[in-house]
């Protein structure tokens, strides 16, 4: 019970707190442009750690049903005239459809071939975009190399967003954020998330329940694609370009970096890692080329020395800090 | 020879060896029994080195090893085999005798211990090309006993050699293990069945529930009621 | 198509072959000895291939043939420092069979953009074997081709000799047959993982070797080696030489064939629809055993 009113209390603690940021920055289009970027990754972030922490499934692919759900977005904005806001409804129906298709044949495999085929699937997408570019087909592109462009942006009730105008931006954003942070949280309290934790804890007495594997997997899968498909038509539609490039490796790579620092399968860890990654992301620009390397060294030592992510840290923090006020109140008694 | 003093080992949260104590002198045949899943095979596992105990100490020819790798333990002599026997499924009888001769101490003395294996278990000779994966319960058991006899052991443990042989491979099996012993090798050995590793045991402990009830000879075992219960597997 | 272009695509294709043939055996070896799927071994291929364009026509200018052994030395080395520095520390850590995962894939990124710090964005041309083309009456055959099917061939057998006859290769593979069973046998486990790794650095520095003329050098160049030798090795059937082989052949030799008639970036598309077929058919590959 105490422990319910407290993690209350720190969201709503951090809920306040992100709502007032944009008075301090508000001046500074980069930060704001950060603190967006962080929200827009933590979604995806989140909704990746759904399907690798929680349901244990070894799916490498999840960027992809990113890029499907923005360029599925993009593409019926400027075809069909679609608003942004359907928009991200059709990139999370799309990139869920897919995924569905996808996990159907795939959910089957040992993790080990699993993650090899949808790590795949960052080679191959690629191809069949530049594919369908410009001049393959007669009123068709998908601005093949070059990539989406113009892709408008929301209109709400006459109220176009604009990049000049990040304060606006940036509170639709945290609504998005804050509105698929709670679905991924109902998921994992629900009956899914039970039927996970007692997979990935106790797998012959969960399957001997009746728990059916596949049937919760498939369904994970087609969800925590469907949100990162919303993410990525929601990011197509912010930035108004998307291409090939938002799903290079290197995305990838910091992508899944962004899930693991927070610590796998332990929520919010992943919302945490993205935001984390994604400042020292920016932070390291200043090093050029050499960003990636020392971002990749940073993975490697965060792997070595804290295995469980970032929560691992602040849960040893909490638990430090706990024994500290311990001490204070009594400072002559025997500890217990 | 092998002394090992108060062994803990918890496994997860469950204690599954308290205050373990045992003592092989060298030449000695020391057999231990007790129900199944009460921490024969663990100890066993503990003393080769594949399980770290939580405390206690285990000394081997005078070093202690408690917190020796296995290979280090191999290479000193202390050779074990186990109840799952763990021999490489792909590769040949001949194949899998070849590797048990790896360590150093033991590849000048291939030649010997081939034959040494060949006149204990004759079998063995005529499956030399089987794939071991192709080997039957009893043959696969002799292919363990005797590719832990290339590593020139000093000293075997075994865990349950006669388990799932036919009655009269059982009585061989232990008629070649006290040969073996005869020529300088000291036994510990684990088992269920009691009738006839006991007739050739100096010494032999009983344990139950991960500590040790009982130690003494095979005539003390029977006279005691309570451990008579346990010794003969009723 | 004519003849002549015919035997040459073929050649192109068995050469192409042997390529993935020793990447496949390398990831195989590394994965059934230490239960690790190096997804850094893309990085082994291209770092490989940049040293020895360093030590040649990049930078050093050394005689080609001089630059080949130090260069299977050097990544030799490079593999062993790679699993003691990197693997071995993670296998003390609960959940290190994920954990490792990532940290290859870190290890990637790190390795991948130091070359594209220290080399640049651009290709380089890496030295043919033997420059020129035999000629047999009016077909010409590029001999570097034939002389990457011979030494490819040639370093497969080498490898297979050494694990069926030799006592490491045996370990080797008694370690990946039973883990306990070689430890009770007295294997040293530890040695046994960089010596795998090491053998895996080796095996990609002669891929890289026999192929990177013809595809040029590239930051990312060994990305799509290395997972097109995944496709083999689960084709394959982990562990099983035979099924290696000939998925190692057919693949490539598909592979040459199409993109001559389909255009070159249909292969990552074209092997990972087979792969997938494949595996909702037999989920343990072709000829899988494991």
């Amino acid at each position: 019970m105490v422990n319910n009113l407290r993690k209350a209390i720190i969201i709503i603690g951090l809920l306040g707190l992100f709502t007032i940021l944009p008075f301090f920055f508000h001046r500074s289009n980069y930060i704001m442009n950060i603190l967006i970027l962080c929200l827009i990754w933590g979604v995806m972030a989140a909704s990746w750690d759904l399907i690798l922490g929680y349901a244990n499934v070894f799916s490498f692919g999840h960027l992809s049903f990113f890029i499907i759900g923005g360029y599925t977005s993009g593409l019926l904005a400027e075809y069909l005239g679609l608003s942004p806001w359907l928009g991200y409804i059709a990139g999370g129906l799309a990139a869920s459809l897919i995924g569905f298709l996808i996990g159907i044949p795939c959910l089957r495999l040992q993790g080990m071939y699993l993650a090899i085929v949808t790590f795949s699937l960052q080679f191959v997408l690629p191809t069949f975009i530049v594919w369908a570019g410009p001049g393959k087909f007669e009123n068709f592109s998908t601005g093949g190399s070059w990539g989406l462009e113009r892709i408008p942006s929301p209109n709400l009730f006459g109220y176009v967003f604009t990049r000049s105008e990040l304060v606006p931006w940036y509170y639709l954003t945290l609504s998005f954020f804050v509105l698929f942070i709670s679905i991924i949280y109902i998921i994992i309290k629900s009956n899914v998330g039970l039927a996970f934790i007692a997979l990935r804890d106790a797998e012959p007495q969960a399957k001997s329940l009746g728990v059916d594997e596949y049937k919760y997997k498939l369904m994970v899968f087609a969800i925590s694609a469907f949100i990162a498909g919303s993410a990525g038509a929601y990011y197509a539609h912010y930035f108004g370009l998307i291409s090939p490039a938002s799903m290079s490796l290197d995305v990838f790579l910091i992508v899944l970096i962004m899930v693991l620092f927070g610590g796998l399968g332990v929520f919010p860890g992943a919302a945490i890692g993205a935001f984390i990654i994604t400042i020292v992301n920016e932070l390291l620009r200043p090093t050029l080329e050499w960003r990636l390397v020392i971002l990749g060294g940073i993975v490697i030592l965060t792997m070595m020395f804290m295995p469980k992510g970032v929560m691992d840290i602040l849960a040893a923090l909490g638990r430090l800090g706990r024994r500290i006020i311990k001490i204070k109140q009594a400072p002559n008694s025997a500890p217990t | 020879m092998l002394k090992v003093e108060n062994i803990n080992f918890l496994y997860g949260e469950v204690q599954v060896l308290t205050d373990v104590s045992i003592n092989v002198e060298e030449g000695e045949f020391v057999a231990i029994f007790g129900p199944n899943g009460h921490g024969k095979s663990t100890l066993l596992k503990v003393i080769c080195g594949l399980l770290k105990p939580v405390s206690g100490s285990i000394h081997y020819d005078g070093r202690v090893i408690s917190r020796l790798s296995t290979q280090a333990i191999v290479d000193m002599g202390l050779v074990y085999i186990p109840e799952d026997r763990n021999l490489f499924p792909e590769m040949t009888v001949a194949d899998n005798l070849r590797m048990g001769a790896y360590a150093k101490h033991a590849r000048p003395k291939i030649k010997e211990n081939l034959e040494l294996v060949y006149q204990l278990f004759p079998k063995l000779k005529e499956l030399n090309n089987r794939t071991a994966s192709g080997l039957s319960g009893g043959e696969a058991r002799m292919l363990a006993i005797g590719r832990g006899l290339m590593s020139n052991p000093k000293f075997l443990a075994i865990d349950e050699p006669s388990f799932g042989l036919a009655p009269n491979l059982r009585v061989d099996v232990f008629k070649s293990i006290e040969e073996i012993r005869k020529r300088g090798t000291s036994i510990l050995l684990v088992e269920q069945s009691t009738t006839i590793a006991s007739d050739y045991a100096h010494h032999i402990y009983v344990i139950e529930d991960g500590k040790i009830v009982f130690k003494g000879s095979k005539e003390e075992a029977y006279n005691n009621g309570k451990i008579r219960k346990i010794f003969l597997g009723l | 198509m004519d003849l002549e272009t015919f035997i040459n695509l073929f050649l192109a294709g068995l050469t192409l072959g042997t390529v993935y043939l020793l990447m496949a055996m390398g990831l195989t070896l590394v994965y059934g000895v230490t239960k690790v799927f190096n997804y850094a071994q893309g990085s082994f291929f291209t770092w490989g291939g940049y040293l020895a364009w360093s030590l040649s026509v990049g930078i050093l200018g050394w005689n080609y043939y001089l630059v080949i052994p130090i260069t299977l030395v050097a990544m030799f080395i490079f593999g062993m420092v790679f699993e003691k520095a990197i693997v071995l520390p993670l296998r003390r850590l609960p959940g290190w069979d994920f954990t490792v995962i990532i940290v290859t894939l870190g290890c990637s990124l790190a390795l991948d953009n130091l070359i594209l710090v220290v080399f640049g964005p651009l290709s380089k041309t890496v030295p043919h074997l033997l420059e020129g083309t035999f000629n047999f009456g009016k077909y010409a055959i590029a001999k570097h081709d034939v002389i990457m099917l011979v030494i490819g061939i040639l370093v497969f057998i080498i490898l297979q000799l050494f694990l069926s006859k030799t006592w490491t290769g045996m370990a080797l593979r008694a370690v990946s047959q039973d883990n306990v069973g070689a430890k009770i046998v007295g294997l040293p486990l530890n040695t046994m993982y960089s010596m795998a790794f090491g053998i895996a650095g080796l095996l990609s520095a002669v891929a890289v070797i026999l192929l990177a003329p013809r595809t040029l050098l590239y930051p990312l160049v060994g990305w799509t080696t290395l997972l097109k030798a995944f496709v083999v090795m689960v084709l394959g059937g982990l562990g099983n030489i035979k099924g290696t082989v000939i998925a190692a052949f057919a693949l490539s030799i598909a592979e040459i064939y199409s993109a001559f008639f389909l255009g070159g970036i249909w292969a990552m598309p074209l092997f990972l629809a087979v792969l997938v077929i494949i595996l909702v058919f037999k989920p343990k590959g072709l000829f899988g055993s494991w």
